[in-house]
């Protein structure tokens, strides 16, 4: 069997990573499923201030072909979104939701480096005033996970 | 199985570049999309304003009714009317230029401030602008002075030498004999020891004080000799010296022998 094909990992089930911007913990159910916890941050500079993001998602991966030293998933991301102005009290809150395919591509016994690209669908409101908006974006994310035990 | 696959990444792609914007990061889309949610929600804040909702068509270009509520030797507190959902700028400075201010946004419908550890006796100028509105004016600014950190009565509270040890006091009020012209008011302690080397006498500070300035000048004519010139702030509007004076030295206290 040649190195690092994915089938080889069944032995690890934990795995932690930091992707763009933030950091995962993933858990193998087995070779094909996969569940995975994940905190991302974010920033803009509004017409107002600077806006800053924080989102706690919930991932399921469901992973193909494990002979191979890639394989392609497909998935699914439920996440809370909370944002803030620097110096005002607006605060925004909301739900997303998505979905994602992508490949991961692994480096060696442990380690692995991912791509996924999937439409979301983003619902959030300003506590104060209640004006709220709901949209479709597509979003690109990569990662980088170390698979521990 | 492969060209399900294939077809679903296609779809996304296409779905992508035609559909939606692409952001690089779910944290960073969510910033972007919560920074355009609230800007709409200062539109709508404005807006209100604007229309009479909550004040004037030019409530949200500068604050009104700001004015001093309380003062004391190191602290102000400010007030002014809001227009509600929004924040506000604040500026204080100790120029009426605001050259050296100290300014920061405070919370949404936030309608006071308290300044704390400023000057005694010092002139403070203030003003306010709404922050949430990007053409929003600065108030007109307000001036006040903090107050005195002197006590109301008697500041002095002891004797500055051994009474035992002199024969009269000239109150506070003697000028200087003409000829000398140091030009502020004196008292005088007439010592007992009239010898040629009197027996020094030992100074204490009458107050709590803080010593701020001492000065040493040598002599040449019409003897050698030095004296030294002590300068002590007792309170923000009263200041005291001894002077001049034979030798000095502090021992844990201001005390001069």
């Amino acid at each position: 069997m040649p190195c690092c094909v994915f089938s080889q990992f069944d032995p690890y089930r934990l795995a932690v990573g930091f992707n763009y911007i933030g950091g995962q913990i993933r858990y193998d159910l087995d070779s094909r499923w996969t569940g995975e916890l994940r905190y991302l941050t974010g920033s803009e500079n509004g017409a107002v201030g600077k806006v800053s993001s924080q989102v706690f998602g919930l991932r399921g991966y469901r992973f193909f072909r494990e002979d191979s030293r890639y394989r392609f998933f497909l998935g699914a991301e439920a996440a809370l979104v909370s944002s803030d102005q620097k110096n005002t009290s607006y605060r925004v809150s909301g739900p997303a939701i998505g979905g994602f395919g992508g490949l991961e591509f692994r480096l060696g016994k442990r380690f692995a480096l991912g791509l996924d690209l999937g439409p979301y669908l983003l619902s959030l409101q300003e506590n104060e005033t209640a004006v709220s908006e709901t949209s479709l974006e597509f979003i690109a994310n990569t990662y980088f996970i170390v698979h521990l035990f | 199985m492969r060209r399900i696959i294939l077809s679903i990444g296609v779809f996304m792609i296409f779905c992508g570049i035609s559909c939606a914007g692409l952001h690089f990061g779910l944290g960073k889309a969510a910033a972007k999309k919560s920074a355009e949610v609230i800007e709409e929600a200062v539109q709508k804040s404005t807006a209100a304003a604007s229309f009479g909702g909550e004040g004037s068509a030019e409530s949200y270009n500068a604050p009104t009714n700001v004015a001093w509520v309380a003062s004391s030797s190191t602290t102000v507190t400010v007030s002014w009317s809001i227009v509600s959902a929004n924040g506000y700028t604040m500026m204080l400075a100790s120029d009426q230029n605001f050259s050296s201010a100290f300014s920061w946004t405070g919370d949404l419908n936030q309608a006071n401030t308290t300044y704390a550890g400023l000057t005694p006796f010092t002139n403070y100028w203030f003003k306010v602008k709404i922050s949430t509105h990007p053409d929003s004016a600065y108030s007109s600014a307000i001036s006040t002075k903090t107050d005195s950190d002197c006590p109301g009565g008697a500041i002095f509270s002891s004797s500055v030498m051994d009474l035992s040890k002199i024969s009269g006091i000239r109150p506070l009020g003697a000028l200087n004999p003409s000829g000398h012209t140091f030009p502020t008011d004196h008292n005088y302690y007439a010592i007992k020891d009239f010898s040629a080397t009197p027996t020094p006498i030992a100074l204490s500070a009458p107050c709590a004080s803080h010593l701020t300035s001492l000065i040493q000048i040598n002599f040449s004519t019409p003897a050698v000799f030095t004296e030294y010139h002590l300068e002590f702030l007792a309170c923000s509007q009263f200041m005291f010296f001894f002077q001049p004076c034979r030798a000095f030295h502090f021992n844990n206290q201001p005390t001069l022998l």
